[in-house]
């Protein structure tokens, strides 16, 4: 394995994760919304 | 022009652009990163830890155009007071916060294999935590205040004084010494590799519209609670 491997795998996984929980965030929020929107 | 900042035009507006932004996002992220980590050459001095710049490069940019366009939605909210300034200013902030996050550990990644180290303290590295630390300061500050409107002056004032960063993070590698390198492109052209640049660019482009994209879902969101909580309220008077 290159040895710099482990350094663009760790750049890559925090970009990916960091977008990810983002979008986990966002939905949570959608949902939320949309339950409190639903009440009467 | 008015009609613009309308909360009711916006959310039919921003309904029509996001499924095309989101698209968009994905298909330039992907080609961006085939570009990047598959298609462009390995570079002679750094070998393939080089290539942290195509995420490094394009998070920086992005960390500090969601700040500009932070401080922008700020001034604009307090000369008009415009509802939808400040709730896109507030929207901006935590994927700019994301941004300028993995731009520090991204730049530490990267300076572990080429410097020797993960940080230094230099103007470079300092005033980009600075500004992720403004952006804490700002989600901090903004949420802590209950009444709306209150919130949004006090992170409109914070936001237009964190402004004041931007041009020491972007000018820190000509006003000091520091061990981080000069700017990638510059007015006379890039320092690089036209496969290289192509594929900075197309990463650069792809944050853009993720960060637009999430923006807007972010403000949409925000608007409608918004509208939530006054209903609520007449509810209850």
């Amino acid at each position: 394995m290159n040895p710099h491997t482990p350094f663009i795998l760790g750049s890559l996984g925090a970009v990916a994760l960091g977008v990810l929980v983002e979008l986990l965030l966002l939905w949570r929020a959608a949902q939320r919304l949309k339950a409190e929107e639903a009440r009467p | 022009l008015w009609r613009y900042a309308s909360p009711p035009h916006f959310l039919r507006l921003s309904a029509r652009l996001l499924p095309p932004l989101w698209l968009l996002a994905a298909l330039l992220l992907l080609a961006g990163l085939w570009l990047g980590f598959v298609r462009a050459p390995t570079d002679a001095q750094q070998g393939e830890a080089y290539r942290i710049i195509y995420l490094h490069v394009p998070a920086a940019w992005l960390a500090m155009l969601c700040y500009a366009a932070m401080g922008f939605w700020g001034f604009l909210g307090l000369v008009l007071n415009t509802r939808l300034s400040f709730v896109l200013m507030r929207a901006l902030a935590p994927t700019g916060a994301l941004f300028a996050f993995l731009t520090l550990w991204t730049g530490a990644l990267w300076g572990q294999p080429t410097w020797g180290t993960w940080w230094v303290w230099d103007a470079r590295l300092t005033s980009m935590l600075l500004l992720f630390f403004l952006y804490l300061g700002f989600i901090g500050l903004t949420g802590a205040i209950d009444e709306p409107r209150k919130a949004d002056r006090a992170g409109a004032l914070l936001a237009l004084v964190g402004v004041l960063n931007l041009p020491i993070v972007y000018f820190s590698v000509n006003w000091w010494n520091t061990l981080h390198q000069g700017a990638t492109l510059r007015p006379g052209g890039a320092s690089m590799h036209p496969d290289m640049l192509l594929a900075l660019l197309v990463i650069t482009l792809g944050f853009w519209a993720y960060a637009v994209a999430a923006v807007l879902t972010r403000a949409r969101l925000q608007l409608r609670a918004r509208e939530q909580q006054q209903l609520l309220q007449e509810a209850t008077a």
